[in-house]
């Protein structure tokens, strides 16, 4: 099992959030880590990449969930991007790309950023 | 031996007493006057015969075994007090003329007799007294010399009567008896080991006792062989009675002597006893308490007490490791704030808390803001271990202006083994307990969930309906339901609650509950959903949601009207081939706006004879073998055509089937829900 690991970085005042291994209950306190520490940095334009993430469980799923609301809050956003098929899957069938912005790569979603 | 036949034993020894007591008086009263060797043996063989059966009656009354050593010298005492009172009194009442009369009245002759049988009595006790003094704490084998004194004693006592003047010659063999009696008693009268675990009070005290008892039991050994009443009468009645208590006064005051000298030489010494007796105490106390403290607060607080007692100290506090700030716990003597004043003090000096050394801290200069009569000037810190990482810190500080010394060190470093043991075991108390807590839990939701499973299905002439239910180690969110609506309609769901134990098993109770009661007001399954969202809304965490199907079947037209909120897609089997049904719908708890209600879409079938509705959970189709690989979309279908035939139930073993044999290296992770309705022929 690929372990699970969270990676940052910055590309014009939009912070890249990478993915990777098994996002589920026993890691997801990890990305609710990464997300908290963005918040009190109010850093609230987010774009996650999924690049290298294999499995979302529903805990997973959640974080997400969790954090959206103060992103949009503060006139930021949750922005997803670079899904595999199966992992777009679990988003899709929970309706997700209806309540996010759903890119196939990152740099669609850092423009789309830009552009607001 | 029960407390009844203890009583017919004493009882016995009563008779046996009044029995001799009365042999003794008659010899004495009735023939006063005789002499000869038989009449002087046989009086005194019946006093010695009493004075036996007195002692052994005293033996018997077993409270005399709690008594302390302190008591038993001061209950000899109280008896050789009333012997020097009977004889004063005696000597003043009968003079000495009196005594020596001849003629003696019947009257003056019982009187000699109570008067003998008194002074026998307490001998007696006082033998008993010292013989308990002499065995405590001695070993054994010791008791071979005072059994041998006790036999010389009473030999001498038999041979008293050959000091009579008419036995001149014969003298020397009650002299042979005697110098071996007090050979005995002087050698016994080293005895007396327990001295040494008398406390320093206690010592203090038996110095006193002891001279006040050595001068009485001398005055009383003098009075004994001056001429008053009470010895013409004691000498005239039983020259063995005389001896013994002679032997009884000289003993105690030999012993009572030495005992002084002992108690006296002992003083010195008896602080430092003192303290190795409460640290032995201390140490045997915390031992104890490791295997019994849950509280990890009420442990501290013994930890320090002990710590002090243990190293004559003035304060001492705990330091948890784990804590950055490093607050003092149950500190002892000592305030919070002062307390986390001489950590600071500590820390400056150089100190590390993880440090698994014992360090000692000279304060003397660092303290100088604080007068002088309140500082510590001398402190130690303990790190308490277990697998090499620090746990605790035990600080213990002390005002006087002398450091701990290896003495110190040696019992503080025992002292910590097991303070660190009493912690180490509390905490893995508090671990299993809060594993037990969890585990409970998990009984629980368990529980909760069997509970909101259906327990029978619903028996409807044109549908041939299986269910199954897997739950998973770690209790998932998985539900399914049936409701009997209006016009014959039936509502079945299945559901998946995000999250999972109680909080879930809670949620899942709860839209039980919500589907139940608006499947009877609502019949469009979208304003059923509808509704569900909004409810849950109050229960829901903001990172918790639920994924539902939801399907109506409607006998009449043989409609079915199947909504989806997130949930797996629904599998139907047409008579030709197998499809997913895929009505949009977000998952409830996603979203409360009109985003939720517009995103819902309804699929609508007609179905007839033979055609299958799959409904279940992803537990399903995400079960994963050894290298995990989902069971996946697609072998399930297979399964579903190859027995399309098959009852319902017959679908729903085979499924399970393949799903146990796919994930049969891999424990199942998810609950795991099917239902499976096919339409039957009518």
């Amino acid at each position: 099992m690929s372990e699970f690991f969270t990676n940052i970085k910055q590309q014009n005042q939009v912070n890249i959030v990478e993915l990777g291994g098994y996002l589920d209950a026993h890691t997801a306190p990890q990305l609710e880590n990464v997300f908290s520490e963005l918040i009190k940095e109010k850093k609230f334009n987010v774009v996650v990449n999924f690049e290298q993430l294999s499995y979302i469980s529903s805990a997973g799923l959640g974080v997400f969930m969790a954090f959206i609301e103060t992103m949009r809050e503060n006139k930021g956003d949750i922005k997803l991007a670079a899904m595999k098929p199966n992992v777009f899957n679990i988003f899709d069938l929970l309706g997700f790309p209806l309540l996010y912005e759903i890119f196939s790569s990152e740099n669609e979603a850092i423009e789309k950023f830009i552009k607001q | 031996m029960s407390l009844s036949s203890d009583k017919i034993i004493i009882n016995t020894k009563l008779q046996y007493l009044a029995v001799t007591l009365s042999a003794w008086f008659v010899v004495k009263l009735f023939y006063p006057f005789s002499n000869g060797w038989l009449y002087y043996l046989l009086g005194d063989l019946a006093g010695i015969l009493s004075g036996y059966i007195i002692i052994a009656s005293i033996g018997k009354f077993k409270l005399l075994k709690s008594y302390t050593p302190i008591s038993r010298v001061v209950s000899i005492g109280i008896a050789g007090l009333f012997l020097l009172i009977i004889f004063n009194t005696y000597s003043f009442v009968i003079p000495a003329q009196e005594a020596k009369a001849a003629d003696k009245s019947h009257l003056l002759m019982v009187l000699d007799f109570l008067f003998a049988v008194f002074a026998l009595s307490l001998g007696s006790f006082i033998i008993v007294m010292m013989m308990e003094l002499y065995h405590l704490k001695s070993r054994q084998a010791r008791r071979t010399y005072y059994n041998a004194m006790l036999v010389f004693l009473t030999l001498s006592c038999l041979t008293a009567f050959l000091n009579r003047p008419e036995y001149d010659s014969l003298k020397f063999i009650n002299l042979a008896f005697t110098v071996n009696a007090f050979i005995l008693m002087a050698f016994n009268s080293f005895r007396m080991a327990w001295i040494a675990f008398l406390n320093k009070t206690d010592k203090r005290r038996l110095i006193l006792f002891s001279i006040l008892m050595a001068f009485l039991f001398g005055v009383l050994a003098g009075k004994l062989n001056d001429d008053s009443g009470a010895v013409i009468s004691l000498t005239g009645f039983s020259y063995g009675l005389k001896y013994f208590l002679m032997f009884v006064n000289i003993y105690c005051l030999i012993y009572f002597s030495v005992l002084f000298f002992t108690a006296f030489f002992h003083l010195p010494t008896a602080e430092a006893i003192d303290r190795k007796t409460k640290e032995f105490s201390s140490f045997q106390y915390l031992s104890k308490l490791i295997n019994q403290v849950l509280d990890f607060k009420e442990l501290g607080i013994t930890i320090t007490d002990l710590a002090l007692e243990i190293s004559g100290s003035d304060a001492a506090w705990l330091i948890m490791t784990n804590d950055p700030t490093s607050t003092p716990v149950a500190p002892k003597n000592i305030g919070y704030l002062d307390a986390d004043r001489y950590n600071k003090l500590i820390v400056s000096g150089g100190w590390d808390k993880n440090g698994v050394e014992m360090k000692f801290h000279n304060l003397i200069k660092t303290t100088s803001e604080i007068k002088p009569g309140e500082k510590y000037l001398h402190a130690v810190t303990v790190p308490l271990r277990s697998h090499n990482k620090v746990n605790a810190v035990l600080v213990i500080v002390r005002k006087a202006n002398f450091a701990f010394d290896q003495e110190d060190r040696s019992a503080i470093d025992t002292f910590a083994d097991y303070a660190s043991i009493a912690i180490e075991n509390s905490r893995l108390l508090k671990e299993s307990i809060e594993k037990e807590r969890l585990e409970k839990e998990l009984d629980v939701a368990r529980e909760m969930q069997r509970k909101l499973i259906p327990a029978e299905l619903p028996k409807l002439p044109q549908l041939d309906i299986s269910a199954v239910f897997i739950p998973a180690f770690e209790v998932g969110g998985d539900y399914y339901d049936f409701f009997e609506m209006s016009n014959g309609r039936l509502g079945f769901v299945v559901g998946d609650v995000s999250g999972k134990g109680i909080s879930a098993a809670f949620i899942m109770a709860e839209l039980r509950g919500v589907f139940e009661s608006l499947s009877r007001l609502i019949t469009d399954p979208r304003e059923i959903l509808v509704n569900a969202n909004d409810i849950l809304r109050k229960s829901l965490e903001n990172s918790s949601f639920v994924t539902v199907a939801l399907g109506i079947y409607d006998p009449a037209n043989s409609r079915v009207n199947l909504v989806r909120a997130g949930h797996t897609p629904i599998l139907y089997y047409n008579g030709e081939g197998i499809s997913d049904l895929r009505p949009g719908g977000i998952g409830l708890g996603l979203n409360y706006t009109n985003i939720f209600s517009n995103s819902l879409e309804a699929s609508e079938l007609t179905v007839k004879e033979n055609d299958i509705l799959v409904v279940f959970t992803d537990g399903i189709t995400e079960a994963k073998n050894s290298r995990l690989e989902d069971f996946g979309m697609e072998r399930l279908k297979n399964i579903i055509s190859e027995y399309k035939d098959s009852s319902a139930d017959e679908i729903t073993h085979r499924i399970i089937n393949e799903v146990t044999l796919h994930s049969e290296s891999n424990s199942q992770h998810d609950d795991i829900t099917l239902v499976i309705i096919k339409i039957k022929k009518f």
